[in-house]
């Protein structure tokens, strides 16, 4: 019995042991347990200092800094076919052509990448908008904190903005939160109608126009020129037709209210003075090319870069939509798509210097040299104002860019200014013309200030004929810079002008190639599908018509 | 835990109630010396009884003239008369070996006669006859239901191994792998296939319950060779052996190619000048091609026979308390594809003290070394890949030179000008990429076993790991990747990972009277790993360079990366078995497992397990029927769990990115991931019915088992709608499961002194379903190989996920053969073809006669993605494995065969060349039958009597008649059955008489064919494949899959 007490003893202790080092482990387990992320920050303990806040508001610019949004998608071929625009190549025989010749459904990858990125900038900045008037720092700091924190707060709130606009412009009546996600919430929520989203667009761009600042420093972060510029721009799309639930292209009944925000919008930018032209119309795309930011013609740009020549960050902008450029040339290759049409150059007057920045009817070949595109190569014409040989060698990559995309102008500020002038007073004003002509007078290389009856526009025109002067002239000033199209749904004529353009493109040679006039569905097209794989996880949603 | 221990308390007080009488007392032991517990000792004729505890000892009372009996299972009883003798110390011998076999259990080990769950084991011995790197390769086919794929033939690549057809849908279904105790994280690369003693496999809950979250896919259970006590002894191993590929994929001939060359150049005036220029008119083809041998690019890629050798030397030794043993050994194993091979470098030190009777320590210090190099054939992805570059590159180079030329030059001529090209010459390609990684591993464990008590141990085993990964990327200026972006350029990336882990372990085990007897086991275990990682890259290196060795040559440098992260587990866990009256067996046990990895909400996990087995062979009435010499039923049911989540997958985090201002990089944060505070680990239910039959003195052996194994909570990246600015949040929902059936017959042919022949047989039947996904989701749709945007993309999903259905739908259009020339009207004076109506066509691809016609499923007159149904299955229906071994004068051979039945493979690299659209790529032989419309002249038929006559029976669309977008047809999914001769080795065993004057103890030498013949009737490489990318739910496709090699060794090993 001695023996095996002794034995007992024996387990006794080394069951002591035992439990001694489990109850030790078990007292420490739980903070043995918990997860301390090293490679990433915690969402529970950021946003304690400006530059925590600087970095999440870059978080929401950085959604449109992709190819799926304004390095391709959003930016090029979503905005063509038009009539100035279309990809080469017919048939649907591969996405991007579904998409360009008007043949795209729900199920589009496109779609669904181009829909996830812009909310997910909803997303990132409304929780900007939450978190910084919570941070110590934005209740207690010194004045020039809180100016930091308030234009933090005014960069999100335009880019809550500027996505949610997009999404309106694209898809219609689509879900909206204004509320930063998280898992407890009802993910699956309704569309919400358009005009609810224009007030919440409009109230966040005027909040964001009175936290910015005029000035900023030389980089791709707004001021407040682009959020008064964006204000009318959305203005003018609120005010203007969209395809309806009801199957119908419709414009409210007040949409004189709505171009009443962009006069006001616009004659305030202008007359602040911070915002100019810059003389030379070749110069401002020199300057993309080079990669130059010119924040007094180029008001809101999407930045774009990427070290080593890669696709994050980075888009397709100056190959997609140049001129073709032979793999091995010095400036790099370019595989063209984005194609204007042969009528399009030639409806410029002579004398317009935009016609040959817009359009260049050449190819690079593998020396570097220009060859030109003649015969029926003239439907091989591409946009030129991005070509290879203007940017800087060596190329980094293939496809892929440094070019920033410029979403907004001050020419285009100028010209919605003339087409709210001319709406709010049933005709052109003198500041309607003014506006015009002086993107006119920079289009032909003539002073800006000196009035020029061989350039500007002829006086005494009704509204008619002075929007109709517009609608030209947005075209030769703005080409393939992402509006075209939209422009045209705003008009209520995108069927009508592919038709059209078709009908005279096959007049100019019957085997012209184009086909966006036959295959244009009207009341369907005017807007793209809601994702199809956005429906398969919210029952909720109703399609856009005729999909 | 507290109560457990109270309970071993009790129980151990309550062992002490046994007491002792005088009387005879003794050990049995075997034959070999070693004690037997459990040996039943009897009166003859009376009723005294009584068994031996588990170091053999017994003690009894009985008259001093009585008998007494020792009888135990699987050994010839004896008797002994007492005649006064108080000691009595007797050997019994073994019928049969395997009722005696000891199988490793998690934690311990088990005698395999009183097992209640499934186990399926292996020796070391039959593994090391098959001459692969990874030892988990020469599982294959061994163990019933465990299922051992290799993706393809690449070298290092790692085999998967998936046990009973793998319960996960979107993680990981690899099996936890324990090796001598301590759990690895990363497979068994590390090991020397040579070095394994013995491998079991652990399949059902009752036996995978104890490693709790980890335990849901099986354990992978390897015990490595042990120091050997004796004189020093000194062993060489080595062989050496020749590789070469089984089989290409027949391409077009140098003249078929310019046939097709020609009919794609004819629309167009331009291009067909360049043809006439390139390769003559139509008339001299003939001529110039057709005996012209061209090129065969596979036969230059992977043409010549490879080269492999290992060799091993070990010394050993040492007393029975203190022996060693150190091994060095070396493995070079060349590619069938040139630039490509494996090498690995293991060295290993086994130690092992006995301190005292009571206190062993053992020590295992493992280290190795492994490269992979070569491009392989799978880089790239879409119109990128290695492989396509291969089978595309065009065979002959014309009139316009030579094919010496063509083979080379850098650049194909014919390619010059042409902006969107991704090919080049091969062998060039090969040469100019260089990639390597290099793998060093370092394992070292310390075990302890204290014998605290008579029947009390305790076990502690503690082990740290380091592995260094270090992945070499460049591409010369030679390289495709060079010419596109401006100079070569490269990566270097480096993955540490450290880890450690310990657990202890208490066992108590005690024998009863009455073939009773108790085993039980508490411990705890924590085991932690972390890794870090870091690459740099830089481009634009001047076409003269260092490469990686100075990276600051390149002119274009990348953005550095870095990250690190790490995971704990901390468990307690518990386990009793009872044997009662030697026939029933009950156990159970019940793990508790706490892991960082899961969300604050579910930090712990409970996992129990219960079993029993009933051994019918001992019941009396078994006596009658002496044919069979073992039964025993066996049921068990638990509950394990797969915890391979991503790190902080639970948690909000707020992942860096970049907002580029001013052309330079700026920070930016955003959030990753959506929260969930409740995310915990896969769960699987499992049942096991298990019989196992000897007869005639195991002779014959068979173990039959059916499981149902259900699997809950499973992790689902489920989408979200993404307006909430997230895709995908990681859930735990939806559920599978897995049925099956698994035989495994062992037989002793013949056996005698002269010859012996044994035969192993396993098969197994799983049959997988998917019974629910998130919430009302039904179908979730995949993309495999091709997705993108772009040309050479495959813009449909081409994989399904169904509930209702296993895993690995392939999904597609069925098609309805080719449109012919009747199924148009015909205007003879525009010689244009218009279909009729109703009949269904592609609105983005006007067909044409011998065109490629899908069915119309819908039926509303149009072929769309909706006209997709499911078109084939990835899993087998059935897969197994038989060994035949024969013995003759010191002759061994051994025979063995695998196969997998019922599984479909998709032939991605015949849909991609099936393409033929586009000019120059060369095709797949059979493209040679096409449709065409071109005449023996070479002339354009327009005529449709013409055109059906010449095409009669033509099944192959015409060179333009799959269209130019991929598209998934059942044309492209193959039976991908097969029976494969996987090894045969014969050795001889050289008599001791002559090697004793060389100072040798033994010495056996061997050859071995491995991968001798695959019988199959799938067109591709191999039909065994699975490249599209690692994840579960796109199985079998084929594409840029490296081809397999067959290979000889002859080898040699000798012991002084």
């Amino acid at each position: 019995m001695k023996n095996i007490k002794s034995k007992y003893s024996v387990a006794k202790i080394s069951a002591l042991v035992l439990i001694a080092a489990g109850t030790t482990t078990f007292s420490s387990c739980k903070k043995w347990l918990e997860e301390k992320p090293q490679s990433s920050f915690s969402a529970s303990t950021f946003f304690k200092s400006a530059d925590e806040a600087t970095m999440a508001v870059l978080g929401a610019y950085e959604p449109a800094s992709n190819n799926n949004t304004y390095g391709f998608y959003i930016s090029l071929l979503y905005d063509i076919d038009s009539d100035i625009g279309q990809m080469q190549g017919l048939g649907f025989t591969n996405d991007a052509r579904t998409v360009a010749h008007y043949g795209i459904g729900p199920s589009h990858p496109s779609l669904s990448a181009v829909w996830a990125l812009l909310y997910k900038g909803v997303n990132n900045a409304n929780l900007v908008i939450e978190k910084v008037p919570q941070m110590d720092l934005y209740k207690t700091g010194t004045d020039a904190d809180r100016a930091n924190l308030n234009r933090i707060l005014g960069e999100a709130k335009f880019l809550r903005g500027f996505y949610y606009s997009e999404l309106v412009r694209l898809f219609g009546d689509v879900p909206f939160t204004l509320k930063s996600t998280e898992a407890s919430d009802d993910l699956k929520i309704k569309q919400t109608d358009r005009y609810v989203i224009y007030d919440q667009v409009i109230k966040d761009l005027t909040e964001a126009s009175n936290l910015l600042p005029w000035t900023k420093e030389s980089n791709e972060r707004v001021a407040k020129g682009a959020a008064k510029a964006l204000l009318a721009r959305v203005a003018l799309f609120a005010g203007g037709y969209s395809l309806r639930q009801s199957k119908q292209m419709e414009r409210p009944t007040n949409y004189k209210d709505y171009y009443a925000i962009a006069q006001k919008q616009t004659k305030e930018i202008m007359d602040s003075g911070y915002h100019s032209l810059n003389p030379s119309y070749e110069q401002i795309f020199r300057n993309q090319c080079k990669l130059t930011v010119e924040p007094k013609e180029c008001m809101f740009e999407i930045s774009m870069y990427n070290a080593t020549g890669n696709l994050t960050n980075s888009g397709i902008i100056g190959t997609w939509n140049a001129p073709l450029a032979d793999q091995g040339n010095p400036y790099g290759r370019a595989n063209s798509f984005y194609k204007t049409t042969a009528l399009f150059q030639k409806s410029y007057k002579t004398g317009d210097l935009r016609r040959d920045v817009a359009v260049a009817t050449y190819k690079i070949d593998v020396t570097g040299a220009q060859v030109q595109l003649t015969g029926t190569n003239d439907a091989t014409w591409s946009p030129g104002k991005w070509r290879r040989d203007w940017q800087i060698p060596p190329a980094k990559d293939l496809n892929n860019t440094d070019i920033n995309w410029v979403v907004l102008r001050y020419a285009d500020v100028l010209l919605m200014r003339a087409e709210a002038e001319n709406e709010m007073n049933e005709g052109p004003n003198a500041e309607a013309y003014n506006a015009v002509n002086m993107v006119r007078r920079r289009g032909f290389g003539k002073p800006l200030g000196v009035v020029d009856a061989t350039v500007d526009l002829a006086a005494g025109m009704n509204k008619q004929m002075f929007l109709a002067a517009l609608q030209q002239e947005r075209a030769w000033e703005l080409c393939f810079e992402g509006m075209r199209k939209a422009d045209l749904i705003r008009w209520n004529m995108l069927g009508s002008s592919l038709r059209a353009t078709e009908k005279a493109l096959k007049t100019y040679r019957s085997n012209y190639p184009y086909q966006a006039g036959t295959n244009f569905v009207d009341n369907k097209f005017e807007l793209f599908p809601i994702p199809q794989s956005e429906f398969e996880v919210n029952p909720n949603l109703k399609q856009n018509p005729n999909y | 835990m507290k109560r457990l221990l109270l309970l071993l308390f009790s129980l151990l007080g309550c062992a002490t109630l046994f007491a002792q009488n005088i009387g005879v007392t003794g050990k049995v032991s075997s034959a070999n010396g070693e004690p037997i517990g459990g040996v039943t000792i009897q009166e003859k004729g009376g009723k005294k009884t009584t068994t031996t505890d588990q170091q053999g000892n017994y003690s009894i009372s009985v008259p001093q003239d009585a008998t007494l009996v020792y009888s135990y299972t699987g050994h010839l009883s004896r008797e002994e008369k007492v005649k006064q003798r108080a000691s009595i110390n007797v050997s019994l011998t073994v019928i049969n070996k395997d009722m005696e076999e000891v199988v490793v259990v998690g934690y311990g080990t088990s005698k395999r006669k009183e097992l209640t769950g499934s186990i399926g084991s292996v020796s070391g011995k039959e593994l090391s006859k098959i001459p692969v790197q990874n030892v988990a390769q020469a599982l294959q086919g061994r163990i019933a239901g465990v299922n051992v794929t290799q993706g393809d033939g690449t070298p290092g690549s790692q085999p998967k191994i998936t046990i009973r057809g793998g319960g996960s849908i979107t993680q990981s279904n690899d099996p936890l792998y324990v090796v001598d105790g301590v759990p690895q994280t990363d497979g068994l690369a590390f090991l020397d296939p040579t070095d394994v003693e013995s491998m079991e496999v652990l399949k059902d809950a009752s036996a995978t319950a104890i490693y709790g979250a980890r335990g849901a896919n099986g354990v992978v259970m390897v015990t490595t060779r042990r120091a050997k006590a004796g004189k020093l002894s000194l062993n060489y191993d080595m062989y050496y052996g020749i590789k070469d590929i089984t089989k290409t994929i027949p391409m077009l001939n140098p003249y078929q190619y310019t046939l097709l060359e020609y009919e794609r150049s004819m629309g167009d005036s331009s291009q067909l000048a360049n043809f006439t220029t390139r390769y003559g008119n139509f008339n001299e083809l003939s001529g110039l091609y057709a005996n012209s041998p061209g090129i065969n690019w596979q036969d230059e890629l992977f043409g010549g026979t490879a080269n492999s050798q290992y060799h091993k030397i070990s010394v050993g030794g040492g007393s029975n308390d203190t022996r060693f043993n150190l091994f060095y050994s070396h493995n070079n194993d060349e590619g069938i594809m040139m630039t490509s091979g494996a090498k690995k470098d293991v060295a290993k030190l086994t130690l092992n003290h006995n301190a005292s009777n009571k206190i062993k320590l053992g020590s295992i210090i493992n280290y190795s070394e492994q490269q992979v190099f070569g491009v392989g054939t799978q880089e790239g992805n879409n119109k990128f890949n290695q492989l396509q570059n291969i089978l595309q590159y065009r065979p002959t180079s014309g009139k316009q030179g030579s094919d010496d030329d063509l083979l080379s030059s850098d650049e194909d001529p014919a390619l010059a000008g042409n902006s969107g090209n991704v090919l080049q010459n091969p062998v060039v390609n090969a040469e100019s990429q260089q990639r390597s990684t290099y793998t060093k591993t370092l394992n070292a464990s310390l075990s302890v076993d204290i014998q605290l008590a008579r029947n009390l141990n305790y076990r502690g085993v503690a082990g740290v790991n380091r592995a260094d990964i270090k992945g070499n990327i460049f591409n010369d200026s030679r390289s495709m990747t060079a010419k596109r972006n401006g100079g070569p350029g490269g990566s270097i990336s480096e993955t540490d990972r450290k880890g450690w882990n310990y657990s202890n372990v208490l066992n108590y085990s005690r024998m009863f009277a009455g073939g009773h007897k108790m085993d039980l086991l508490l411990g705890q275990e924590q085991v932690y790993s972390g890794s870090e990682y870091f690459s740099v890259s830089s481009a634009r290196f001047p076409a003269t360079n260092l490469g990686l060795n100075d990276i600051s040559q390149g002119t274009l440098p990348g953005i550095p990366q870095s990250n690190a992260q790490d995971e704990r587990l901390m468990s307690f866990f518990a386990r009793a078995n009872f044997v009662l009256a030697d026939r029933y067996i009950f156990s159970g046990s019940f793990r508790r497992d706490g892991s960082s990895k899961f969300g604050i909400n579910n930090k712990w996990g409970n996992f129990p397990a219960a079993g029993f087995a009933w051994r019918v062979i001992n019941e009396k009435f078994m006596k009658n029927v002496p044919a069979i010499s073992d039964l025993k039923l066996r049921y068990s049911f638990g509950t394990s769990g797969n915890n391979r989540i991503d790190n902080y997958a639970s948690l909000a985090l707020l992942k860096s990115g970049n907002y580029p201002l001013n052309n330079g990089n700026a920070i930016s944060v955003s959030p990753a991931t959506l929260a969930n505070p409740n995310l915990k680990w896969e769960k699987t239910i499992s049942q096991n019915i298990g019989m196992d039959l000897g007869l005639f003195q195991q002779r014959i052996t068979l173990t039959a088992e059916v499981y149902y194994n259900k699997t809950k909570d499973l992790l689902l990246n489920a989408a979200v709608p993404a307006s909430s600015g997230f895709s995908t949040m990681l859930i735990n929902v939806g559920s599978t499961t897995n049925k099956g059936l698994e035989l495994t017959l062992n037989t002793v042919n013949v056996k005698n002194k002269n010859f012996e022949w044994n035969t192993n047989f396993n098969i197994a039947f799983n049959k997988n379903k998917v019974t629910a996904l998130t919430n009302g989701e039904t179908r979730r749709y995949m993309q495999s190989w091709g997705a993108g945007t772009g040309t050479g993309t495959l813009s449909d999903a081409d994989y399904l996920l169904q509930v209702g259905d296993q895993v690995g739908l392939m999904y597609g259009y069925k098609s309805a053969g080719l449109y012919q020339v009747s199924d148009f009207d015909y205007n003879s004076s525009t010689n244009v073809y218009t279909l009729k109506p109703n009949i269904a066509y592609d609105p983005n691809l006007v067909p044409q006669p011998g065109y490629m016609k899908g069915v119309d499923q819908t039926g509303d007159g149009k072929i769309t993605p909706d006209d997709r149904v499911v078109i084939g299955r990835a899993n087998p229906k059935f897969i197994g494995g038989l060994n035949n071994t024969f013995r003759s004068h010191g002759f061994d051979l051994s025979i063995f065969i695998n196969w997998s039945y019922g599984n479909e493979v998709y032939n991605a690299n015949k849909l991609y060349n099936s393409i033929t659209a586009t000019i120059y790529p060369n095709a797949m032989s059979y493209i040679a039958n096409r449709w065409t419309t071109i005449d023996n002249n070479g002339q354009r038929v327009t005529d449709p009597k013409q055109l059906e006559a010449m095409n009669a029976g033509k099944t192959v669309p015409s060179y333009i008649g799959g269209g130019t977008a991929l598209r998934f047809y059942d044309l492209y999914v193959e039976d991908g059955s097969f029976l494969r001769i996987n090894n045969i080795s014969l050795g001889y065993t050289l008599p001791t008489k002559w090697i004793s004057k060389a100072k040798m103890s033994n010495a056996r030498v061997y050859l071995t064919g491995y991968n001798l013949y695959v019988f199959t009737n799938y067109s591709g490489y191999d039909p065994e494949v699975s490249v599209a990318n690692s994840s579960r739910l796109t199985p079998g496709v084929d594409f840029g899959a490296f081809p397999r090699s067959r290979s000889f060794v002859a080898g040699l090993n000798v012991s002084f």
